[in-house]
């Protein structure tokens, strides 16, 4: 993960050149990096794999899961972190949940992407009258109350996880263009954007080929940050009924659930809790140990 | 002298400066101000000015990297100043620029041989193995180790990179090249390594210069004639004997006399300067020098000076030269 | 004549990544009274870290060993706070970018009463007509006018005089200039290297002139030390080293240069880069693109060869 220069003609002893040694000088140097990369390396794995790795179907009830006086059961052998008020494996829905979070975090962050990074290498590069529609546009976007309008969105198109994604990921790019007008701005006054004029190549050529990959570096961090927070604003909108639909499990309505009940089955509250709090905080670190290791000046040679 | 390759008229760039919450244009930079000459084929034009003469932005403009306020430029007899964007665009092989710094001017993202390609896959030229073939063929020629293709622009010491940057320069086989101070920032060992590439490269290809520089050393060794210009104006234009020989415009004597020589014996009559230069947003009525001018009369602060023939081929702006 | 500074097996180390590299290797040189000493060499040769080693001014986990004598005070030796009354009272520094070594937030004026204050304990009036006083030494037209302005209102010519009224406030033994005319064009350089001079003749100043511009060392420097890869190759008075230069590199560099007079010649470079820290080579750090380089060269590095009074070069050759 790390990024270090190919160094030229460097005398390098043999313990240095050994990968173990690199990994472990990498890992010491950025250790709240590579605590991201795993967290969100373990979110991919139980999402993908989480068939094998729940103990039950999400939706499956169980008899057992309810005491004799109908109560969710808590954490025993069977249901390692209880079950919830229908009988359903708290475990296995939040190794379930991952997938809706893990989805809509990734895919709404994706669209953002794609719109803000467009959009701003566009504002940034062509500048005046452009530029100012851009920014007016953005700054109204920026400008809504986010949930509310999220909460129309959805309610028009119906509930469902790929509506959510896509309200977040169409709302969300605001910030995105910002951070990516403003690094085209610094990286346009370069000679070689000027360069590329001279030998002839198009707008659209500087803007995508020369300009985007010198820009990358903190887009991608601003991303993994954003990943987070639309986890977040998804478990936000479940919570409050538009999001993923029951029998589904997703982070946030598991936790309107878990509020319900939490006198007496707080389990049902923190299982899927915690997980959201190790999901988000897995990006964050990742973001931050990007920023660290993209900066050119952490750099070592 | 051969036939003119380039022929610049009244070429001027007026920037607007804009003031307050309605940016308003409350007036104009005029960083090139009515500046006029021709270059033959396979000659070198030195440009010489101190900062904020003009003569970067002249450089650029020629190329329409900046789009000039008017004036014309004609090469090989066409102005390309009115040609289309797709016309622009072919008229580019032909002319092109080496930039000052070697650290801005190469994108840090592209490999070198990325980089001399990029020109190639612009124009649709050549199929992928000929680009390679040709971008070793480029690195060998401008003294850089073919084998060095895929490596990063940070891999460089600044004299390689600019070595990059001329190659790029040449990857479409330009007629004319405009070197922006191409080696004022390199190191004294290295600047003049890049001077003889520049020198052999003209000979090979049949270049022709523009060459844009502070230095006065610099300029007198690779220019057939020189230019001066103060405050987007042009103060003097003649060979480049005449000029460091004879220069006729006060300016120009100022400029020369103020080179420090590398000889702790050599003892001139040196003209300082007076002040600063004036801004170009505002400059003086009449000749643009009178300010500082050491020899400065009456009719200076009133009337432009004329750009005359003084001499055979030596032209001057100044009243009393 | 007595030495002002005396600078004694100056050995500087990098800290980069894991290991130490030697940024200033065995340097030694010493400055008389009202002299004018030259630093010469490209980038990466170590003239300016030996400078602000002088001042103490490198960053925390650089090493420094040997002797910067100053008077008979070690200056490698002093505390902190001893050194802080030496900065700007003793000896005064002045960089090669004006803009960025002027504090933008301040007036001009006061940052040179912060120098008085701090080292003359001037305060109040006095201090503040010491200023303009400093400002018009330094040639500033309109002085009490520009005390009141800030930085970016004035030229890079004007900024540098700025910069040259605060080092020399305090009247110092010993001026550092580094780079001082680098930033500036040639007929404001011209300006200021008179000042300089003028300046330094009127207090009998020595001062430490570090650039790479072989003509402002000419016109300017009594003797010249040229350093390469961070070692002093050649070191002599201004005409030994400009006429009677020793030492490959120094020849190789005076020929190198474009003149503005006489015959139009093709250049004979130096060829190959200068050498990084990480990667100097075995012997004489100049040896891989030295024309003479013998066998030895590249194997053992040589020490000094006196060539005639005052004139050493460091080159197998004299041997």
């Amino acid at each position: 993960m790390s990024i270090s220069t190919p160094a030229t003609n460097q005398t390098v002893t043999a313990q240095e050149r050994s990968f173990v040694f690199k990994v472990f000088k990498s890992i010491r140097q950025f250790p709240m990096l590579y605590l991201g990369a795993l967290i969100v390396l373990a979110l991919i794995v139980c999402a993908v794999f989480a068939p094998e790795i729940a103990h039950y179907p999400y939706q499956k009830q169980f008899m057992d899961g309810l005491t004799q006086d109908g109560q969710p059961h808590p954490p025993n052998a069977q249901f390692i972190w209880g079950a919830d008020e229908v009988g359903r494996d708290v475990y296995s829905r939040v190794i379930y949940g991952s997938r809706v979070s893990l989805t809509v975090g990734v895919f709404s962050t994706a669209i953002s992407l794609l719109i803000g990074t467009v959009l701003g290498l566009i504002s940034g590069y062509f500048g005046g009258f452009i530029d100012m529609v851009i920014m007016r546009l953005t700054d109204t976007v920026l400008a809504f109350p986010f949930l509310i309008f999220c909460m129309a969105l959805v309610a028009i198109l119906s509930p469902s996880e790929k509506n959510v994604l896509f309200a977040i990921g169409v709302l969300g790019w605001g910030t995105m263009a910002r951070v990516v007008r403003g690094q085209v701005l610094a990286v346009k006054e370069f000679e070689y954007v000027q360069a590329a004029r001279a030998i002839g190549a198009s707008s659209w050529r500087i803007m995508f080929v020369a300009l985007l990959p010198n820009i990358f570096g903190p887009v991608m961090v601003l991303a993994a940050l954003n990943v987070g927070s639309n986890i977040i604003l998804e478990s936000g909108l479940s919570y409050l009924g538009i999001g993923v639909q029951q029998p589904v499990p997703s982070w946030g309505n598991m936790i309107a659930e878990g509020l319900q009940t939490y006198q007496f089955a707080p389990w049902m509250l923190w299982a899927p809790g915690i997980a959201l709090v190790i999901a988000v905080l897995g990006f964050n670190l990742l973001a931050d140990g990007l920023r660290d290791i993209l900066d050119p000046r952490n750099v070592t040679r | 002298m051969s036939d003119t390759l380039i022929e610049v008229r009244e070429l001027r760039k007026h920037f607007p400066i804009r003031r307050g919450v309605l940016q308003r244009v409350t007036g104009h930079v005029r960083a090139v101000d009515g500046v006029g000459f021709r270059v033959g084929k396979g000659e070198t034009l030195g440009v010489v000015g101190e900062s904020g003469c003009g003569k970067s932005t002249m450089g650029r403009s020629i190329l329409r990297l900046i789009e000039p306020t008017s004036g014309t430029v004609e090469f090989q007899g066409k102005n390309i100043l009115n040609l289309s964007k797709a016309d622009m665009q072919l008229m580019r092989r032909q002319m092109q620029i080496v930039f000052q710094d070697p650290y801005a001017s190469l994108n840090p993202r592209f490999t070198v041989a990325k980089t001399l390609m990029e020109p190639m896959i612009v124009h649709k030229l050549h199929d992928k193995a000929t680009r390679m073939s040709r971008v070793k063929s480029l690195l060998e020629r401008v003294g850089l180790d073919p084998d060095y293709a895929e490596r990063f622009p940070h891999e460089f010491s600044g004299g390689q990179r600019q070595r990059i940057g001329i190659a790029r320069a040449l990857t479409l086989n330009p007629k004319l090249l405009i070197l922006d101070e191409p080696v004022a920032a390199l190191d004294v060992s290295v600047q003049s390594q890049v001077l003889n590439l520049l020198k052999d490269l003209q000979d090979e290809f049949a270049l022709t210069y523009l060459f844009i520089a502070h230095d006065l050393s610099v300029v007198r060794h690779i220019s057939d004639r020189v230019l001066v210009l103060y405050l987007g104006r042009m103060a003097e234009l003649a060979d480049t004997d005449s000029i460091f020989s004879d220069p006729l415009h006060p300016y120009t004597k100022a400029l020369l006399s103020a080179v420090p020589i590398p000889d702790p014996d050599v003892r001139r009559e040196r003209i300082i300067l007076k002040g600063d230069l004036p801004s170009p947003a505002n400059p003086p009525k009449g000749c643009p020098f009178h300010t500082r001018c050491p020899v400065a009369a009456q009719i200076c602060r009133e009337q432009v000076p004329e750009w005359r023939e003084a001499k055979q081929g030596h032209f001057v702006a100044c009243h009393l030269a | 004549m007595s030495n002002v500074l005396e600078v004694n097996h100056l050995q500087i180390q990098f800290k980069i990544g894991e290991r130490y590299h030697e940024a200033v290797q065995d340097v030694s040189f010493s400055i008389r009274q009202g002299e004018t000493l030259g630093l010469v060499g490209e980038s990466g040769c170590g003239k300016s870290v030996t400078s602000l080693s002088i001042m103490r001014l490198l960053a925390k986990g650089t090493k420094i060993s040997g002797e910067v004598k100053y008077g008979d005070r070690d200056l490698l030796k002093l505390s902190e706070s001893q050194m802080r009354k030496i900065r700007g009272n003793e000896i005064g520094m002045i960089f090669q970018e004006p803009m960025t070594s002027l504090n933008p937030v301040h007036r001009i004026g006061r940052q040179i009463v912060e120098s008085l204050l701090l080292h003359r304990g001037l305060t109040g009036k006095r201090a503040a007509d010491t200023a303009i006083e400093m400002l018009a030494r330094v040639g500033i037209p309109r002085p009490e006018q520009i005390a009141q302005e800030y930085p970016h209102q004035l030229s890079g010519g004007m900024r540098q005089r700025v910069m040259i009224a605060i080092a020399m406030a305090c009247n110092p033994g010993l001026l550092i200039a580094d780079e001082p005319t680098t930033a500036l064009d040639v007929t404001i350089q011209a300006q200021i290297l008179d000042l300089m001079r003028n300046l330094a003749s009127e207090h009998r100043t020595s001062i430490l002139l570090i650039t790479h511009d072989l003509g402002v060392v000419a016109e300017m420097c009594d003797r010249v030390a040229v350093m390469y890869a961070g070692k002093i190759v050649e070191q002599g008075t201004v005409r030994q080293i400009f006429h009677n230069p020793q030492h490959p590199y120094t020849k190789g560099l005076l020929n190198s240069i474009p003149k503005i007079t006489g015959e139009r010649k093709r250049l004979q470079p130096i060829e190959g880069n200068v050498p990084s820290l990480r990667n100097m080579p075995q012997g004489c750090r100049f040896a891989p693109r030295c024309p003479h380089a013998l066998d030895k060269c590249r194997v053992s590095a040589p020490e000094f060869f006196e060539i005639e009074e005052e004139h050493k070069s460091q080159c197998w050759l004299h041997a």
